[in-house]
């Protein structure tokens, strides 16, 4: 029970904490410029780590965080935040979760994938057919930029789930 | 059918789903909000008192630490320009205070003359109230963001809001001390402005695409005589249903002929500097209330 609220502690933390700089980076950088996607890492990070519920639970509530305050309609980055969540955390068991710069490029692929998505449904969808345009100078530009930050944020994640699941091994091995 | 097993090690939940129900019933719960929200405009108006509480403090105080430190930074670094741009401020305060006098003679002149043709001082008689801004919309696509002020400080769902007495946009929705702001050079954001020179309207559309210039796109604008050019101003229209008449939007940068030879269609640089949006003012006055206060006044 307490590790299972220890783990809950810690991703609702992160995912506050990760929230809050990612609608806070305009304070601190120019209003217009372009900006990584942290709540992706976040999301895309214990999907891998953990497995599918996991990254689908996490990826709903940081799209309906982001829904609540900045949606037009809720629900829409909800969902597309799960299946995103879902999608990486299918790479659970096949993965080999340590080596950091093979799961950093898989958040990579996680951001492009999230961006050609959004495109469908935001631009698309309103007729703005242009995708060439919204590829290279959105949807790749921020994978790029995310990928810089998963690789300083995606060993940290790795780092306390290792610990985490650690303790949870001795847990378990004191009751055997 | 073992839908509720539990789960050696589950994650959270002592009785787990497993992962693909959870993801179709949350699938399916995310759609009805996605049907509920666009069908009906509740979620202007719900505030979330937990979201409120826990966030803007923090985001406010985020903000305030970030502009202390630059204010910070900028005193240390500029005390040696400082002193050089106070002699020469001086200087230029004598040169000012002898041309204010001149100014002061022209405005008494000017407000005879306005008198005289009854022309209201609409713009500047509108009453604001100014508003920090706090954060930005989380993805690369759209361009809103929020305020910290909301509905306890009367602030209202479609007010106008304006920065550097130029348009940024209005506001889509509003919580009991927070406010989120739509601004033009949004993608999915249109005004419907008109040419201060020869009245004639246009639509004003952001646009990504056109924004990574600095510009905002115009389209649709009937100009039969060739009249607008390079530089005329464009303003709200009297004819948008939201936006109050006379708010300077920007300047024609570019412009010419659609295919159609009918209309006319090209880019403005927007007046408001969207780089640097810190602080930006609300107006109060809507345009309904706008509306009403014409007409009383046209009939007594």
């Amino acid at each position: 029970m307490i590790r299972r609220i220890r783990r809950l502690l810690l991703y609702l933390f992160s995912l506050f904490v990760l929230f809050l700089l990612q609608i806070s980076l305009p304070v601190f950088m120019p209003f217009t410029a372009l900006k990584p996607n942290l709540l992706l890492i976040l999301v895309s990070s214990f999907g891998l780590l953990r497995g599918e519920r996991t990254g689908l639970l996490l990826g709903f509530l940081s799209g309906l965080l982001i829904d609540l305050l900045f949606g037009d309609v809720v629900g829409l980055y909800a969902l597309i935040y799960m299946f995103l969540g879902f999608i990486v955390g299918t790479f659970y068991k096949s993965f080999a979760t340590n080596r950091i710069l093979l799961s950093v490029s898989l958040i990579g692929a996680a951001d492009v994938f999230y961006g050609f998505v959004c495109y469908v449904f935001l631009f698309l969808l309103r007729g703005r057919f242009h995708f060439g345009y919204y590829l290279w100078h959105v949807i790749l530009p921020e994978a790029v930029f995310t990928m810089t930050i998963a690789v300083l944020l995606y060993p940290l994640f790795l780092k306390i789930n290792d610990l985490l699941e650690e303790r949870e091994l001795m847990r378990t091995r004191r009751f055997v | 059918m073992n839908l509720f097993r539990r789960k050696e090690g589950a994650p959270w939940i002592s009785f787990s789903i497993p992962g693909k129900y959870l993801l179709f019933i949350l699938s399916v719960l995310s759609v009805a909000l996605i049907l509920v929200t666009s069908a009906t405009d509740v979620m202007d108006h719900i505030s979330f008192t937990a979201l409120e509480t826990a966030l803007m403090p923090l985001e406010r105080g985020l903000a305030n630490t970030n502009r202390w430190l630059s204010d910070k930074s900028v005193m240390i670094g500029n005390i040696r320009t400082l002193q050089a741009e106070n002699e020469e401020l001086r200087r230029k305060i004598d040169a000012l205070q002898t041309e204010n006098i001149y100014l002061q003679q022209d405005e008494y002149e000017l407000s005879g003359l306005r008198k005289l043709y009854q022309l209201d001082e609409q713009y500047q008689s509108f009453e604001k109230t100014g508003a920090r801004v706090i954060a930005k919309d989380a993805g690369n696509w759209y361009h809103t963001f929020l305020i910290d002020k909301g509905s306890d400080d009367g602030i209202a769902v479609d007010m106008n809001v304006i920065a550097d007495s130029g348009l940024v946009g209005r506001i889509s929705a509003v919580g009991t001390n927070w406010a989120r702001v739509i601004s033009i050079i949004a993608d999915n954001a249109a005004v419907s402005g008109s040419v201060l020179t020869t009245s004639e309207n246009l639509i004003v559309q952001g646009s990504l695409e056109h924004y990574k210039n600095g510009k905002i796109r115009f389209s649709k604008l009937t100009d039969p005589r060739s009249k607008a050019s390079v530089g005329d101003k464009i303003v709200t229209s009297d004819i948008s249903d939201k936006f109050l008449p006379g708010i300077l939007i920007g300047y024609i940068s570019d412009i010419e002929n659609d295919s159609n030879n009918l209309t006319k269609s090209g880019e403005l640089i927007p007046a408001v500097n969207f780089d640097h949006l810190e602080e930006v003012l609300v107006i109060i006055t809507m345009k309904e209330d706008y509306r009403e206060t014409e007409k009383t006044g046209e009939a007594s």
